[in-house]
């Protein structure tokens, strides 16, 4: 889907979150959103404030990425900062910026609307940037979807939102889930977030990890262990003291110690 | 019966006149007149007639002033004078023609006039290092003797060295400035800083990162080369006409590799120089160049081009350190060098700990409020942690910052204490935190959360041996609470060596929240005492010999 089409695109989400939306159809399971429109009645609502976006110069982070200051926000303007990050005519720079803080403050359904517009992956985890803090109907509505996008940084970004959540220990099996992703890099994550918020009900699952073809997922998955329940952590590192990758033969090492 | 004397060299027009050099044939090498055989000269890069073409290029330019000049006491009838090296890099200028290498011929009879006279004559040089050797022959007696002719190596400085210019480039837009930072810095340096306009440099405020000031030096002169970086203000533009601007006689600028090939490792936040070392009996009277780099692969480094440039600086052989966890990447972020005359060769290392951090943290009440950390990440004005709790309490990132140091920041100091043959008595771990940053759509890296203060700018008295560290105030206390209530910098209070007054600046707001701190923000030239260029130029002087 095109960002052109995706304007002219009702979209159709579904969804408890929904329902709160301002132009969802109360009450029912389906609701029918559009970004742009959404935008066009916030903008006939808050003119003074639209043009203050639409005029906001960004300052550079020192990665090159851009942020703003002093500009008007808030769940009634993330319409506008979300069009102008999906539709918008400037370069990509501004718009994953524009999405960032568009999502920022911007209700669970939104953010999943923009989610499924949104054809470039670093828009997607731009999106994801405020996940972390949102309340907990992200979870259902921006982070599940997340976990089963076709790029792995979007899946691997939704696993760092979700383990970084106050809530994250609630969450766990979405994380479990994840540890068999065929990205390293997610299962890797999601090693990590279960040893920080899981229980020893998923220390088989991390033990399987330490079979891992890649030495990143290994090694979060013999500290997922450690921290879980350090006792059991030396016995699963003797198994990994003749590791090919010298980083999880320290840490075995390190455990055995 | 005697050995002839042939010839006397003098180097001539002598900083200060204190390395007259000397060079005899028949007296004892150890008498004081005896001299060196080694000419020192500094490379003719600059564009002393502001022609916009270097001087080497001119084969004469204007008001130029980077040579060497030798005076030739000749005792002899017929003196033939070769030149062997590289031909292409050295000039023998008599009067106002080239005798000999670029422009010249490889051997040269000195006039007749001039038989058992003394003439002068000047050595140019386009490079450093080892460059080429003149052979003096008497063609009667068929007796010669040889000088070694180096060029001056652009040494980086290092944080021992007294500060002599400090930048920082004032900057108010629409809601964020660095107006507390600056006025700071104004009160404390008065006219050692100099300001970098924002108009003109489109607001790049990160000062550190395009320029990096290197000197030459020879008895005779000396240069500045500022290095440009290819960053170009993450292709922006930016800083990157800051070093042009600066350009003058016997300084000048230039750049290795190509922007379209930059990445965040070609800022020179992620270059730097320790203090003067002796490693496994090699001496570094200048220090060793230092940068962020995985040692392998392209893109995750400094370009190559600029990585060959450091590796011809033998006087500061270069190593590196894996910075690519890093969201910024750059070196400065987690070490740094501060004077210290009690330390075992003067300095300390300091680098960031984990462990110093969340006890810092931990050490006040969880429900003790921060200022600026709770405002609002979604503007970027703030981390949304009100509270020291919002940290303490955070399990997923305490285990995060646990792995950092175990996966990264031991890894760091082990690489530290190998390269400089560090002690433990000379590193000095300081608190720090960090959080996961996610920037443009992806897991960008470490990016510090409680404001960076090891990434701080030391300003350094004339001695060398302490002075200021201006470092960023963590803000890890109550809006309004004084300073010395701030658990972190308590710490770093007990942790500076005593020569080194700490200054706790705000650079919250401009720097902290964009991913740099104030050592990012600023950047300095340092003026070398006379006996720190001597180190410098014996070691030359060795290395040629």
């Amino acid at each position: 889907m095109t960002p052109r089409t995706s304007l002219l695109a009702l979209l159709l989400l579904t969804g408890p979150a929904l329902a709160e939306e301002p132009g969802a159809a109360t009450g029912s399971s389906q609701a029918l959103l559009s970004i742009p429109e959404l935008a066009q009645q916030a903008r006939a609502d808050h003119p003074s404030a639209a043009q203050q976006i639409d005029q906001a110069v960004p300052f550079t982070r020192r990665t090159g990425s851009l942020r703003w200051a002093d500009v008007p926000t808030g769940p009634e303007l993330s319409a506008i900062w979300l069009d102008l990050a999906l539709f918008g005519p400037e370069e990509r720079a501004v718009r994953l910026a524009r999405a960032e803080l568009g999502a920022g403050e911007a209700s669970a359904a939104l953010i999943a609307a923009a989610f499924q517009v949104a054809d470039d992956p670093r828009l997607r985890g731009s999106l994801l940037q405020h996940t972390r803090t949102a309340d907990g109907s992200i979870v259902t509505a921006v982070l599940q979807p997340a976990l089963r996008d076709p790029d792995p940084e979007v899946r691997r970004l939704a696993v760092h939102a979700i383990t970084h959540r106050t809530d994250g220990p609630q969450h766990v099996g979405l994380l479990q889930r994840s540890l068999a992703d065929g990205s390293p890099n997610v299962r890797a994550a999601a090693a990590f977030g279960i040893g920080v918020h899981g229980s020893p009900a998923q220390l088989r699952s991390l033990e399987t990890l330490l079979q891992d073809p890649d030495a990143k997922v290994r090694l979060n998955a013999l500290r997922g262990i450690e921290r879980i329940e350090p006792s059991q952590a030396q016995t699963k590192a003797s198994v990994l003291l003749h590791d090919p990758d010298p980083k999880v033969r320290r840490d075995a090492e390190r455990i055995m110690r | 019966m005697r050995i002839p004397i042939l010839l006397i060299l003098a180097l001539g027009a002598c900083r200060g006149d204190q390395t007259q050099i000397v060079w005899t044939s028949d007296t004892d090498p150890s008498a004081e007149d005896a001299g060196s055989q080694v000419v020192l000269v500094v490379p003719n890069h600059d564009d002393d007639d502001r022609n916009g073409v270097p001087d080497w290029q001119q084969r004469g330019a204007e008001n130029d002033d980077d040579f060497a000049t030798l005076t030739l006491r000749n005792r002899a009838r017929d003196t033939l004078v070769t030149l062997e090296g590289d031909q292409d890099l050295v000039r023998v200028w008599y009067e106002d023609e080239i005798v000999l290498g670029e422009g010249g011929a490889e051997s040269w009879l000195l006039p007749e006039r001039h038989r058992r006279d003394t003439i002068e004559v000047r050595v140019e040089v386009n490079g450093w290092g080892p460059l080429g050797l003149l052979r003096l022959q008497d063609m009667k007696r068929e007796w010669s003797t040889e000088v070694a002719i180096v060029g001056s190596e652009p040494t980086l400085a290092h944080h021992l060295l007294p500060s002599e210019r400090i930048w920082v480039m004032p900057a108010r837009l629409p809601g964020r400035n660095n107006d507390a930072m600056v006025a700071d810095l104004k009160d404390g340096l008065g006219s050692m800083l100099h300001e970098v306009d924002a108009l003109t440099f489109d607001f790049d405020v990160w000062v550190q990162d395009e320029p990096e000031f290197t000197r030459a030096w020879s008895p005779d002169s000396e240069q500045t080369l500022i290095i440009n970086s290819i960053r170009n203000g993450q292709g922006q533009g930016g800083l990157m006409t800051f070093p042009p601007s600066l350009v003058e006689p016997d300084v000048h600028e230039d750049t290795w590799g190509q922007p379209r090939d930059a990445t965040t490792f070609d800022a020179f936040g992620n270059l730097e120089a320790s203090p003067p070392v002796e490693v496994d009996g090699v001496n570094y009277p200048m220090g060793r160049i230092y940068y962020g780099w995985d040692g392998v692969n392209e893109g995750v480094g400094p370009v190559r081009e600029i990585r060959d440039h450091l590796d011809s600086i033998q006087s500061q052989r270069p190593f590196w350190v894996d910075t690519d966890w890093l969201c910024v990447a750059h070196i400065d972020e987690v070490v740094s060098f501060v004077p210290d005359p009690t330390a075992p060769r003067g300095f300390r290392f300091l680098v960031s700990d984990i462990e110093l951090g969340y006890q810092a943290i931990t050490s006040v009440p969880a429900e003790t409020a921060l200022t600026n950390h709770g405002l609002s990440s979604v503007t970027g004005a703030g981390h949304g942690r009100p509270t020291a709790g919002s940290y303490a309490n955070d399990t997923a990132l305490r285990a995060y910052n646990q792995d950092l140091q175990r996966d990264h920041l031991e890894p760091i100091i082990e690489t530290f204490r190998r390269e400089l043959a560090l002690v433990d008595e000379e590193i000095v771990r300081v608190p720090a935190y960090f959080e996961e940053f996610v920037d443009r759509g992806f897991v960008c890296g470490a990016a510090a959360v409680i404001p960076g203060m090891v990434n701080l700018l030391m300003e350094t008295d004339e001695n060398g041996q302490g002075g200021r560290a201006w470092i960023a105030d963590p803000f890890f206390r109550p809006p309004g609470a004084e300073q010395s209530a701030d658990p972190f910098i308590q710490m770093w209070d007990d942790l500076l060596p005593a020569t080194v007054t700490p200054v706790y600046i705000d650079n919250w707001d401009l720097y902290h929240m964009g991913l740099g701190e104030v050592h990012c923000g600023t950047n300095q030239e340092r003026t070398p005492a006379l006996a720190v260029i001597d180190d410098l130029n014996d070691w030359l002087l060795e290395v040629a010999q």
